[in-house]
């Protein structure tokens, strides 16, 4: 199989299979569009993924490097988010700040199977909160004013018990 | 049968401990059945309806399967496994404890609920919720919430612990959920211990009823709590130490070593994430800050809205709420929702207007506010419908009106009133129809036309249920011939197709999954044999009270059908229980079904049964 180089933000360079960076559709238009020869030593510059990020996108394509492709037909995705693998839901045992990043990544990279389940683990981390619990779990600042606050309970708290 | 001045005089126990001060306790049986969601028995007798809940428990403590219980259409997941499963619209909203059915019951008098017995004489082990409704809120509160249970062949009386709750009811709503069941459940009675509010309290008290609401009506059971518990354990996991569920404060302090945080994601990249969210999450962070409110309201997160979990809080108000966020709605479950006048027609029919011109799924199971005017509405605004299911809507003779629809593809009538110049005209102007569900509906005298309907205009017809269809003959059977994908076919208890099964040798079987010929007595081994070979992806298969079919057929259809999960041989007359005992040894990835009742048991050898 033949590698490729990837070099991430910070300058480190990653030699991977071809096959397995494919599975970020970012560097396989990338790879297309440039014609480029597998013979030659070019680098593929990532640079909005530092290599920490990098190293774990590149740890998850390889794990999941023979997944059958995901259906595109976004109607008919699988929106449940108890179907986590425990392969993934270990390797995404990290912190926040990590988990958003693989997001941003997945997203640059356009990974969609990535993207998905670290979606779902955030969603996972949402289900079953209060809007003070979210705000606290994601060190997020209420700006509602009073008024609006007082508007925005009354229209969505119809699905909390009284 | 017991007669009804029996029932009426044992509706109540009133217990002898009262003393002065004490309020009375009192132990009623049900009064009447509100509402329910499907049973097995038909409109037209008593057997197995859910109006058998009504007074003190007939069979208790007998177990097995009589006629005089409460019997729902469906038990496992066999239905969901059929070719004509209904999906969910929305399944980031399915319950950690989803269920299928549900039965509303009142008592005479209202009480502050103490303890809820339900007997239990067949199969128990389905039950999962219990509410109770308040009428001066106009609102559910959930007394009890369980996991099913396998219970095993023994009856009882199951008395969940529920919630202590100051506010008086006199009607309930229980929820089933079906998928651990290993045949048809049967429930008998149900039982409601309660205190009466005494006018003696009123009065020391000083309190009036309203007053008395007010402050006691606050939440009893969190609505998400067993959803809460699942999601907190999973979190100790996910996020790891440094982020911090139990002390978020720190979190405020300690700088994070990450560049990310969630206010940074790109508007997109949350919308990904909360597309995964279920309603009330989704409500819950619209209420966190500006952003995730416009977020969170946004309508590519409300192209399809499953309201049915939450049918005991869906008021009007919802509607309205949900209406700015439904701009691409495309799909809108309303079933189960609007009981008690909690819904107004009125918001119905404004919020289809407004957002309905689009929506190809339309499901109203079971709703109250259906009348003609919201059947006005979905014919004329909804033309897009691929898919209309109306269960158990029933008291408006407008139906024709839907035949303005033509596109489609999945019709759900079970026990509605429908007539059959409706039911003709509607399958006349949906060529598409793949589905059909038309069982129970007693006021279709001539289901011949529609079968023939079928035949001659649905060439992609996929299932049909005819069940309970009294009128349906083999003339309209015959018709079906033309439907060469039919993969699925419901005539259990159509009693006038079952003078003779001569038309199965003319049903398709190629495609053919699911067959319930339950209680066609004229339906003999030679039928069975004109189309099971023709049928080599046959799964399901219901010969219930089928008395002419003999363990031979059974057999060779046991060796022939590769496919055969499912096979009902229960009231064969002429099959031996010790042929069915050797036959779930012989072919142990066929589930074999057969119902029993105790007194039949007394005669069986090596059953750990013993009648009480």
């Amino acid at each position: 199989m033949p590698n490729i180089k990837l070099q991430s933000s910070d300058s480190e360079i990653f030699d991977v299979d071809v096959e397995i960076a494919k599975c970020s559709v970012t560097i396989k238009t990338m790879l297309e569009d440039l014609g480029m020869d597998e013979d030659e030593e070019e680098v593929v510059p990532l640079p909005n993924v530092n290599s920490a990020i990098l190293k774990k996108v590149i740890q998850w394509a390889t794990y999941h490097k023979d997944d059958p492709p995901l259906p595109e037909d976004d109607e008919n995705k699988e929106k449940r988010t108890d179907d986590i693998s425990s392969w993934d839901a270990d390797f995404l045992k990290v912190d926040q700040g990590t988990l958003f990043e693989l997001i941003l990544a997945a997203n640059y990279l356009d990974i969609k199977g990535l993207l998905d389940v670290t979606c779902k683990t955030v969603a996972n981390m949402i289900k079953g909160k209060s809007p003070e619990e979210i705000r606290k779990t994601f060190n997020i600042k209420n700006d509602f004013t009073a008024a609006e606050e007082e508007q925005v309970r009354k229209e969505n708290e119809w699905c909390e018990e009284k | 049968m017991q007669s009804a001045t029996d029932v009426l005089s044992s509706l109540f126990r009133f217990s002898d401990e009262n003393e002065d001060d004490e309020p009375e306790v009192i132990e009623q049986f049900v009064q009447n059945i509100e509402n329910f969601s499907s049973q097995y028995g038909s409109e037209i007798s008593v057997s197995y309806t859910a109006f058998n809940l009504r007074g003190p428990p007939s069979n208790f403590p007998n177990y097995g399967d009589y006629p005089q219980a409460f019997v729902m259409r469906t038990y496992g997941t066999w239905w969901d496994e059929a070719p004509s499963a209904q999906k969910a619209y929305m399944p980031q909203n399915i319950l950690a404890i989803p269920s299928q059915d549900f039965v509303e019951v009142s008592f005479k008098l209202s009480v502050h609920p103490l303890e809820v017995h339900v007997y239990e004489t067949y199969n128990p082990g389905a039950l999962v919720r219990i509410w109770a409704y308040v009428s001066t809120t106009n609102s559910w509160i959930m007394l009890w919430e369980g996991e099913p249970e396998i219970i095993g062949d023994t009856p009882r009386i199951f008395s969940p612990p529920i919630k202590k709750t100051d506010v008086i009811t006199n009607i309930l709503r229980l929820e089933f959920n079906h998928k651990l069941l290993p045949y048809y459940t049967e429930l008998d009675a149900i039982l409601l211990k309660g205190r009466l509010l005494t006018n003696k309290v009123k009065i020391k008290n000083n309190m009036t009823y309203s007053s008395l609401f007010q402050v006691y009506s606050k939440p009893v059971v969190e609505r998400g709590a067993i959803l809460n518990s699942v999601i907190a354990s999973n979190l100790h996991e996910t996020i790891g130490s440094n982020t911090t569920l139990q002390t978020p404060e720190k979190k405020l302090k300690v700088p994070t070593q990450s560049v990310a945080n969630f206010q940074q994601l790109p508007d997109e990249t949350i919308l990904c994430i909360l597309q995964y969210l279920d309603l009330h999450s989704l409500s819950r962070c619209a209420q966190v800050n500006r952003q995730l409110n416009r977020l969170a309201s946004d309508s590519i997160l409300y192209r399809c809205i499953d309201l049915k979990p939450f049918w005991h809080c869906v008021k009007s108000q919802v509607l309205t709420t949900l209406l700015g966020r439904s701009k691409f709605l495309q799909k809108l479950d309303l079933s189960w929702c609007g009981s008690r006048n909690m819904i107004q027609p009125n918001n119905v029919i404004n919020f289809l207007r407004e957002s309905g011109a689009e929506l190809t799924h339309l499901r109203m199971d079971c709703c109250d506010f259906i009348n003609t005017f919201v059947f006005w509405t979905i014919a004329n605004v909804c033309r897009h419908l691929q898919e209309l299911c109306l269960r158990s809507v029933t008291g408006h003779s407008d139906w024709i009106c839907l035949s303005s629809l033509t596109m489609l593809k999945r019709l759900d009538l079970y026990r509605t009133d429908i007539s059959t110049p409706a039911a003709v005209s509607i399958v006349l102007s949906n060529p598409n129809l793949e589905h059909l569900n038309v069982g129970a509906c007693t006021m279709l005298t001539f289901m011949d036309d529609v079968a023939i309907a079928l035949g001659s205009n649905c060439p992609n017809l996929i299932s049909v249920d005819f069940w309970k269809s009294y009128s349906l003959t083999p003339r309209g059977l015959r018709a079906l011939s033309n439907c060469q994908n039919l993969q699925e076919l419901d005539v259990g208890w159509c009693l006038q197709a079952s003078s003779s099964g001569e038309w199965l040798s003319l049903i398709p079987g190629a495609q053919l999954r699911k067959l319930f010929l339950g209680a066609l007595r004229g339906v003999c081994d030679r039928d069975l044999r004109s189309i099971v070979p023709r049928a080599p992806h046959l799964q399901q298969l219901d010969l219930l009270g089928v008395r002419a079919v003999t363990g031979h057929v059974c057999e060779w259809m046991l060796e022939e059908c590769h496919e055969l999960k499912l096979l009902d041989v229960s009231f064969c007359d002429q099959i031996q229980e010790a042929q069915v005992l050797e036959w779930r040894k012989r072919f142990p990835l066929v589930s074999i079904k057969r119902s029993f009742q105790s007194m039949h048991l007394n005669s069986m050898p090596n059953n750990p049964y013993v009648p009480m």
